[in-house]
Formats: C-alpha cells, structure tokens, sequence
C-alpha cells in the first residue's frame, strides 16, 4: 500500500492542470482524468488575454490579484506569451468619461499604465480607429491556451503526475461517507474500470455540476458561453480594448495570423448543447469596426464558443470564496468528506486557483509542503509528449 | 443537408482499423470539427479526436479530410464533400492513439534536439515580439514523402521554426545533416498543406543556400 | 517503418500539388530506369553464355514490339534528368520563390525532349 496520498483531478483544462501540477510538487500522487483532449473544454477556446487586470478595475481587488498572477506567469514561463501590452481605447463621448475613473482605479490596483496620446496610439497601432479620443498603454499579454495548458501539465508529469486524456468519469463508487473509487471509461479501449482515491478535486468547470451529480452531489455553477469572432488576418501587435465598462465585443486580441474580436455572454443549461446565435456575430463584427475600421474589410475565418464556469449563488453552508474570483465547493457539508469542487476565475489566475485548492486538499491528507509554483519555471510545453 | 462523413476507427487491441459511417444533417457551413464534435456527442461518445482552439491556431485538430491534410476547425464541410460523403482518417507519420487522434511525440521529440524557440522578431518593428506562427500541427509530417520515409528525420516545422527564432542568425548543427536540411527532396507538400503559411519547405531550401554559400553559420 | 507504407507515401497525388506530383513522377521514372539498368546488364551479360543465347535476347530487345518499351524508358530518362536538375538548382535554394514557372518550363521541357526523342526512334529504328 502506498503511503503517497493518491488525488484524482478530474479536467484537463487549466484549472485541472494547475491543480495537478501543485499537487504534484508538493509531493501527492496524482493522476489527472480528461474524456477528450487536453484543453478541449473551455481552456482551448480561451480568448487567449493575459490580463493586466485594468478590464476589472471597477472591483481593485480583484484587478490585483490578476495583476499579481500576469506578472507570475511572465516569470515563470516567458516563452508562452506575446509580452506586448494592450491599449484600451476611447472612441465616444461615454468612453472619454471613463477615463479618468479608469486611471484613478489603476493606480489604486498598482498596475503600472501610462496615457499615449492620439498620434502616438496610431504610431504604435496604425489600424485603430483614427477618430479615437484617448489611449492607455496597459501590461496586457497574449498566448496560445493549448500551449500554456500542456506546460502546466508537463511540469506535472515531471513530478510523476499521470495524465490521461479519453477517459471520462462516468460514476463514484461512495463508501461510508466518503468516494472510495473513480469510474472512468476509456474511449481508446472502449473499457471501463476504478481508480481508488484519497480524494477528488472536481475541477471540470462550466461542467462542474454534471460531474458532481454523478456522485449525487451538485456545484452551483452556471455555464456562460461567449462568441468569439475569428477574422482571417492579424490587425495589431498589442491587444485592442474598449476603454468602458466591460461590456460586448470589446476586445481584439491578435495572435498567429489572426485577430478574434469577443466576446458575449449569457447563460445555458447543458454546456454540451451551445448554439450559436446569428445576432452576436453581427454584434461582434460590429464593435470590432468601431476599434478598427478595417475589420469591415476583412472576412471570418471562424466563430467559436465555450461556456465560462461562472458563480451561481452559493448558499452559505456548501461553499467558500477563497477570493472574490473563484470559489472552492467543500462537499463534505453535502456528507461527502473528500471531494471538492473548484469553479470561477479566469485563465490568468489558474495557478492561483490550483494553489488555493492544493492547499486545501494538502489540509485535508496532512500534505505539509508550501507551494512553490509561484517561484518555479514552468516546463516546456513540448516535453509533455517526451 | 445531408452528408455521410466515414471515419476511421481503430480502438487498443484492434488488429485492423474499421471505417464507420454517420449520417449527418448539418449546413453545408459548418465545420468538419463542428460535425465531429456533434457525433461525439450525439451519436458515438466514444469516438476519439483531438481539439481546443476552434479557430485555426492550435493545430490540435489537423487530420486527413478525403486525402489531404486539413485543420478541421477552419475547412467547411460543405467545400470538401464529395458526393455528399466526407472521409476523415489521422494523420500520417505518427502513430495513432484511437480513431483520429494520433501520438505527436515523434515531432516533439526532436525538440530536444534542436532547441527552437517560440518567439520570433517582427520585421521592422522594435520592442514587439511574437509566437512563432507555427502551430506545431504536424501536418506537414504527414503530408511529407521523407518525413514518411524514415522517422529520424528532424521535419519541415522543427527546421522552420529553429531558422525563424534565432536570435544570434545560427542555428544548431543538427540541421546539417541528413536528418536536418539534406533529407529534404524538393516535394513542397509541407508548404502546400501548411494551415499557417509558415512555408517550412521555402525556409528548408533557405537554410541550404545558406550553408552552401557560406553565408549561415551552425552552432 | 514499413516499406508498402513507405513507398506508397511517395506517391500520394490525389489532391496534391504540382511539385509533389513531380517529385512522384522523378522517383517512379528513377525506380524504372534502375530496374532497366539492372534488367540490361543481365541481357548483357548473357554474352557469357555463348553467341546463341545473346543473340535470342538481342532480337527481343530489338524487335519492333520493344520500340514502345524504348520510348518508354526514353520517357523516364527526361522525366528523371529534367525533374532532376529543377531539383538540383532548387535544392541549392535558387529560384525557390519562382519554383513553380520554373517547373512548369522543367515539363515543357520534358514533352518537347520526349516527342524529338521520340521521333528519333521511331525513324531510325
């Protein structure tokens, strides 16, 4: 019998990634169950924004929190992000009188930004719109998720984490009060079989809930899918941004021969069934011509959509913020001791997220180490197939 | 309308691969990912593929649609049908895991060997740097004859993408070798098939000029 | 990797482009012309085996029939050595950006070297 702890982490998107990962490095057995490929949930589908946090400014704590982990995942993994900062830009009247409320929070959040002034914002970005009014220069960045996903993973295979993508929980075998084992189905074998665990951490997202009924349990997340136009050639170097308060269509983020204007956002039942309506394409092609006008010019290369795990109302008893972005569901209130469920948050405080639920589940099976990823380079992206 | 998209399905244990039908109602815009997705989900929950960005910028969901290499994500089913029947088979020149997905071990590993890196400069602008555009799909593996041929072969995207992120204009020695440049035949399906128009086949003829006349150092 | 695999992976043109259909067409007519080559220097050989023998396979190979296995090896010899030097100069990283009007002369090349060759097996034969 072994006397490491064994944790099933169940997702292959960031969140399951980073959860893994710290898991892994301080020391636990973990083994990590997607039923597709890596980051084909939400993660891929990622607007793929390193957020300086000035989007979320309104609220300070929460743009510094995600101020603080931009600056982590630039130390710890240079090489997975376009470090090219953003520009939120006005472009009426209402924008204008945005600003300087914009600044005021910035600097309260301790995110260094700097006003450009108009020729210097079309210097810089020549295809924004030349009737703009007012520019910041903020520490946006840009990545590839898939990439970013598979680093985290790769850093946890390092520490003996066992990754396995087309395998899907399908059931819980429960014992007195407890999960004793996993059932998982293994679509390249077409075989089912347990797995025994010390503890589950849920970190399926947008599909958070339908996990936990399997084991008779629920997650109040409500799965919020947003549009995300593709057009089919890049426009800038620096994320474009609507200097206002966060709304539709008020981003554009470039990356390898493309700009994606996003995103929208409302709420459905099945993460699994998202049409896609008409109406936000249209809405999106719209606003991206308001930032730049030579979007009219160009076609769509594509239009995709993922559902965000967002936040529904936690009662009291079955749940914890461990921060205003993201929330960790302790089922034990529920009568079952180990298995936790993780949703909320952002792509860019995924590896705060895996530290908050490590050191929980560290609490729980008497994992004394700290966490280190903060402090620790990310492995490369490549060497999770090596 | 109407299409019968035919997958190849190979499962552990399987001794040889079964090509299965679907019939499927979709418009003629969708995606070939799209379509699949919905088998997935409707129809086979079993069925094993490979998928995240959606838009052509992953290369995670490149396969084989009705005999040449494709993105999924970014080919509509409606511009490749033949017949109303639509044939998906994995990549070539890698092993596969199930069904469509297959192993890209055989491409990454040789990263070890040459040490890409992931950025590279941008003509002309200083301050601004940018991920190569290189998905790292592997398509061109499998469009390649010699990449077929004997599986040392460093590859069209590791060459590419080691000349297009140096930083001090040299490139490992490696890539001189007949497992780099010199294995190369001049076939050009790997730029012929490149989602991403990072005409690996142009930069390998390229680095050969290069290092014939002198002008391109190794490491 | 396994040979039938291998090979057929090299002469996979359904939907490809004009540079890889030539890259077929050159190996396929460099496989013919080695087993030619192999095939010719048997038939040679047989002088070994006395003055009849070689004879009989002299009046095979010059019969009027073996004209279309002449103009078909002749087809491969152009095919090979034009695809060839197209290869060699493209090889070295010249001309890369105009590849394909180079190709596409490489083959005109090809037809008109063919149908002169051509011509002249037929008439002097």
């Amino acid at each position: 019998m072994s006397l490491l702890k064994h944790v099933v982490v169940i997702g292959g998107g960031i969140t399951g990634a980073a959860v893994a990962y710290d898991l892994a490095q301080r020391g636990a057995k973990v083994t990590l169950l997607e039923r597709g490929s890596i980051g084909s949930g939400t993660s891929g589908r990622t607007h793929g924004l390193l957020h300086s946090g000035c989007r979320y400014v309104a609220d300070v704590e929460v743009a510094r929190e995600c101020y603080s982990e931009n600056v982590v995942l630039r130390k710890i993994a240079p090489f997975l992000f376009e470090k090219n900062g953003g520009l939120f830009v006005a472009i009426d009247e209402s924008d204008l009188k945005y600003k300087d409320f914009f600044l005021k929070k910035c600097e309260e959040a301790g995110i260094p930004v700097r006003e450009l002034d108009r020729n210097e914002a079309l210097k810089l970005e020549p295809n924004l719109n030349p009737e703009l009014k007012a520019a910041v220069l903020v520490p946006d960045g840009t990545f590839d998720p898939l990439k970013v996903v598979l680093s985290f993973l790769a850093s946890a295979k390092l520490h003996g984490a066992d990754i396995r993508p087309f395998n899907e929980v399908v059931g819980f075998r429960m014992e007195a009060g407890a999960v004793k084992a996993v059932k998982v189905f293994d679509k390249a074998s077409e075989r089912e079989y347990e797995i025994e665990a010390d503890f589950v951490v849920n970190a399926t997202g947008a599909w958070a809930n339908k996990v936990a009924r399997l084991a008779g349990l629920s997650v109040p997340v409500k799965p919020s899918p947003g549009v995300m136009v593709a057009l089919n050639a890049r426009i800038g170097h620096r994320v474009f941004n609507r200097l206002n308060k966060p709304g539709d269509g008020d981003i554009i983020v470039h990356h390898r021969g493309t700009s994606v204007i996003g995103t929208t956002s409302w709420v459905v039942e099945d993460p699994d069934r998202v049409p896609i309506p008409r109406e936000h394409i249209e809405l999106m092609l719209r606003r991206g011509e308001e930032l730049a006008p030579i979007v009219s010019k160009l076609d769509v290369k594509a239009v995709y959509v993922s559902s965000r795990p967002l936040i529904g109302a936690i009662r009291a008893s079955t749940g914890r913020e461990v921060s205003r972005s993201f929330a960790i569901i302790d089922h034990s209130r529920e009568g079952v001791e180990n298995f936790a469920s993780i949703i909320g948050g952002k792509f860019t405080t995924a590896r705060l997220m895996g530290e908050k639920m490590a050191d929980f589940v560290s609490e729980r099976l008497g994992i004394t180490q700290p966490c280190r990823t903060a402090d620790t380079p990310l492995a490369p992206y490549w060497s999770y197939f090596t | 309308m109407k299409y019968r998209v035919v997958v190849r399905r190979c499962k552990e244990g399987w001794g040889k691969p079964e090509y299965k039908s679907y019939e499927v109602d979709v418009d003629p815009d969708t995606s070939v990912l799209d379509v699949v997705e919905k088998i997935s989900l409707e129809m086979d929950r079993a069925l094993v593929f490979e998928h995240a960005c959606h838009h052509g910028v992953c290369g995670a969901c490149g396969m084989v649609i009705n005999g040449v290499e494709r993105l999924a994500c970014v080919t509509k089913i409606g511009g490749v049908a033949r017949n109303g029947i639509v044939v998906l088979e994995p990549l070539r020149g890698f092993r596969v895991i199930s069904d469509l997905a297959v192993d890209k071990s055989r491409m990454f590993k040789q990263y070890a060997l040459v040490k890409p890196g992931t950025h590279e400069k941008v003509n002309g602008v200083v301050g601004i740097e940018k991920l190569l555009d290189c998905l790292e799909c592997g398509i061109c593996y499998s469009a390649c004859p010699i990449a077929n041929t004997f599986e040392e072969y460093l590859g069209p995207s590791v060459i590419a993408m080691s000349y297009r992120s140096t930083i001090d204009g040299k490139i490992p020695a490696i890539i001189d070798t007949r497992k780099g440049v010199w294995a190369c035949h001049a076939s050009f399906e790997c730029s012929a098939r490149c989602p991403a128009d990072f005409k690996p086949g142009e930069t390998i003829m390229k680095i050969r000029k290069g290092l014939l006349f002198g002008k391109l150092e190794v490491v | 990797m396994r040979m039938g695999y291998v090979i057929r992976s090299w002469f996979k043109v359904r939907g490809r482009g004009l540079e890889q259909v030539s890259f077929a067409a050159r190996r396929l007519a460099g496989i013919i012309m080695a087993l030619y080559f192999l095939v010719h220097v048997i038939d040679i050989s047989t002088v070994v085996l006395g003055k009849e023998v070689y004879d009989a396979f002299l009046e095979v190979f010059t019969s009027p029939s073996a004209i279309v296995v002449d103009l078909f090896l002749w087809a491969a010899l152009v095919i090979h050595g034009v695809l060839g030097v197209y290869s060699l100069v493209i090889e070295m990283g010249i001309m890369v950006e105009k590849r394909k009007m180079l190709l596409a002369l490489s083959w005109f090349i090809i037809v008109l070297f063919f149908l002169v060759g051509a011509w002249v097996i037929m008439n002097v034969s």
